[in-house]
């Protein structure tokens, strides 16, 4: 329910659902305008009573029109819904039209003769002056033929299936709730002090990391979350359930996150900001960055630039960092892909030796679960895998820090 | 927690503003594209052939350029509508929505979406032929 309310208000305060809809509304508004320029502008008694009458007309036949095409509508519905619809379906849909039309066309004019009859060209005058002020009166205004353009969306409204055809951005109205790995929102989160990612995790570290990082040698996590598709290319979302399960039980800094993509024909290029609540001891934390993802039928890519700042608790320094992950998703079949990551990352510009290049696999599965999708996803990640060029002694590979991921996310339409 | 009782309070909100609005009914063509762009999406994770569920993919995306042909009728009929009606001699200035017959036509313009329903049906009909019931079934339930 919530996400329907959000995506209603945002469709609402964006005027996308007066673009969507039907012209009933509009011409409803007209001729109430209509009637009520009509009582001020026209003093004479009988021809005022003769012009609402005729008014009254054009009530009727909009109500009539708009039931005509709620009929059709639904017609049209039921037919795509039911497998054996034959061309005969969908022709008695349209067949009661013509004459339909055809008829309302005929009242629709002998009340517009009565209306003239009733009302002198002067008053007319007056009348359509008031009428034609109002913004809904552009509707009456139609566009010289080839010149109309269509207000539908040039971004499909509709789930995005197959993981490597997806694009940085959810669709408008398409809703996220994630709570497992390789999701699109959670790409390069790594901030100075913790990898953010979600679903259930479990870090290992060796003991040389831990005492150098300050992380727990072995770390439970659970994050969850959601993200919803705001705009045509616009996402907003959070990791509003970032618990730490062990060896201390905690709640978690919460991820928030907005990513602002633009589509080119291959290629899509998107900034997102992400913003971390202060932590137990950590101050907030932004994480500014460009993404370009290479979408494909089986094989997509994505790369990012981010720099990661954590502004340090009282007395302390901010942490600055830089990350540039990478990452290749390969679809052998639609709904099974396997992924590989590597980034080159610096967690803390100030401090020598802190070049790193992390691993990662991951793979996962998109199960059609009636209206809703659920990518089932699973990931293995070496974040420290590789250091270039430690503070002491030379370049090495760090096997025995790892972390496992694992957990489900869903997409669904919330309109 | 007050986190967790902000997004409350921001969806009790929203819940009242959107419950408030009542959800003007959209235009067929806006109808037939949500239809047909919930099941474009995802019609490679039902239909396991390459071959089949290209052709539907295809299917769906000319729904979507057919929707946009209907919306583009639907304003052409206007206009050619109200410029077929007889021309006034005086045409009173500004034009009188009534008079210049520019409501009837906006209220009940001709029918001239036909060739792009006829395409819609043909379509609609080419894509059972692509799938099993089973697959249908599937499809139809994202919309």
């Amino acid at each position: 329910m919530l996400w329907v309310a959000l995506a209603t208000a945002i469709m609402l305060l964006s005027g996308e659902l007066s673009r969507e809809a039907d012209d009933g509304a509009i011409l409803a508004v007209l001729i109430e305008a209509l009637r009520k320029a009509t009582i001020q502008e026209v003093s004479d008694t009988p021809r005022r009573a003769a012009a609402l009458r005729a008014l009254s007309g054009f009530e009727a036949g909009l109500t009539a029109y708009r039931r005509q095409l709620v009929a059709f509508k639904a017609c049209i519905a039921a037919a795509d819904s039911k497998y054996a619809a034959t061309r005969a379906d969908y022709d008695a849909c349209s067949e009661p039209l013509v004459s339909q039309r055809a008829s309302l066309r005929t009242s629709l004019a002998s009340a517009r003769s009565e209306y003239e009859a009733a009302v002198i060209e002067t008053e007319r005058a007056r009348v359509a002056q008031a009428v034609l002020a109002l913004p809904e009166a552009n509707l009456l205004g139609a566009a010289p033929a080839g010149q109309a353009k269509s207000t539908l969306p040039t971004r499909s409204r509709g789930i995005e299936g197959v993981v490597s055809e997806r694009h940085l951005t959810v669709p408008r109205n398409v809703v996220a709730v994630v709570y497992g790995p390789l999701s699109s929102p959670t790409f390069g989160a790594r901030f100075p002090s913790r990898i953010i990612d979600g679903g259930a995790s479990y870090a290992h570290l060796n003991q040389g990391l831990a005492d150098e990082t300050g992380v727990p040698p072995e770390l439970w996590n659970m994050r969850g979350g959601a993200a919803v598709g705001m705009f045509d290319d616009f996402e907003a979302g959070a990791l509003f359930m970032p618990l730490q399960l062990s060896p201390k039980f905690h709640y978690d800094p919460v991820l928030l996150y907005f990513t602002q993509q633009v589509r080119f024909r291959a290629f899509d290029l998107g900034v997102r900001a992400s913003f971390q609540t202060p932590g137990t001891n950590t101050g907030w934390a932004i994480d500014p960055g460009l993404m370009l993802g290479v979408p494909g039928q089986r094989l997509a890519v994505r790369l990012g630039v981010f720099a990661p700042i954590e502004v340090g608790t009282s007395g302390q320094k901010s942490i600055v960092g830089i990350n540039a992950p990478l990452r290749a998703t390969w679809n052998p079949l639609p709904s099974l892909f396997i992924s590989a990551e590597s980034a080159v990352a610096y967690d803390h510009l100030a401090k020598r030796g802190e070049l790193t290049v992390p691993l990662g696999f991951g793979t996962g599965y998109s199960l059609l679960a009636g209206s809703k999708l659920i990518d089932i996803t699973a990931s293995f990640n070496w974040d420290h895998w590789l250091l270039p060029a430690p503070e002491q002694g030379s370049a090495r590979l760090q096997w025995q820090a790892y972390r496992i991921a694992f957990g489900a996310s869903l997409y669904f339409q919330a309109l | 927690m007050l986190l967790l009782r902000a997004l409350v309070g921001l969806g009790a909100v929203l819940g009242a503003a959107a419950a408030c609005s009542s959800r003007p009914p959209p235009r067929l063509a806006v109808e037939l594209t949500a239809r047909a762009t919930a099941k474009e999406g995802v019609v490679s994770l039902v239909v396991a052939d390459r071959a089949r569920a290209a052709r539907l993919r295809a299917i769906y995306l000319e729904v979507v350029a057919l929707s946009r042909e209907l919306d583009q009728a639907r304003v052409t009929a206007r206009a050619q509508c109200a410029n077929a009606l007889e021309p006034r001699a005086a045409r009173p200035s500004p034009p009188d929505p009534i008079a210049s017959g520019a409501l009837g036509c906006s209220i009940a313009p001709p029918l001239t979406e036909r060739a792009a329903g006829n395409r819609y049906a043909q379509l609609m009909l080419e894509a059972r032929t692509l799938l099993t019931q089973r697959e249908f079934e599937k499809l139809a339930r994202m919309r």
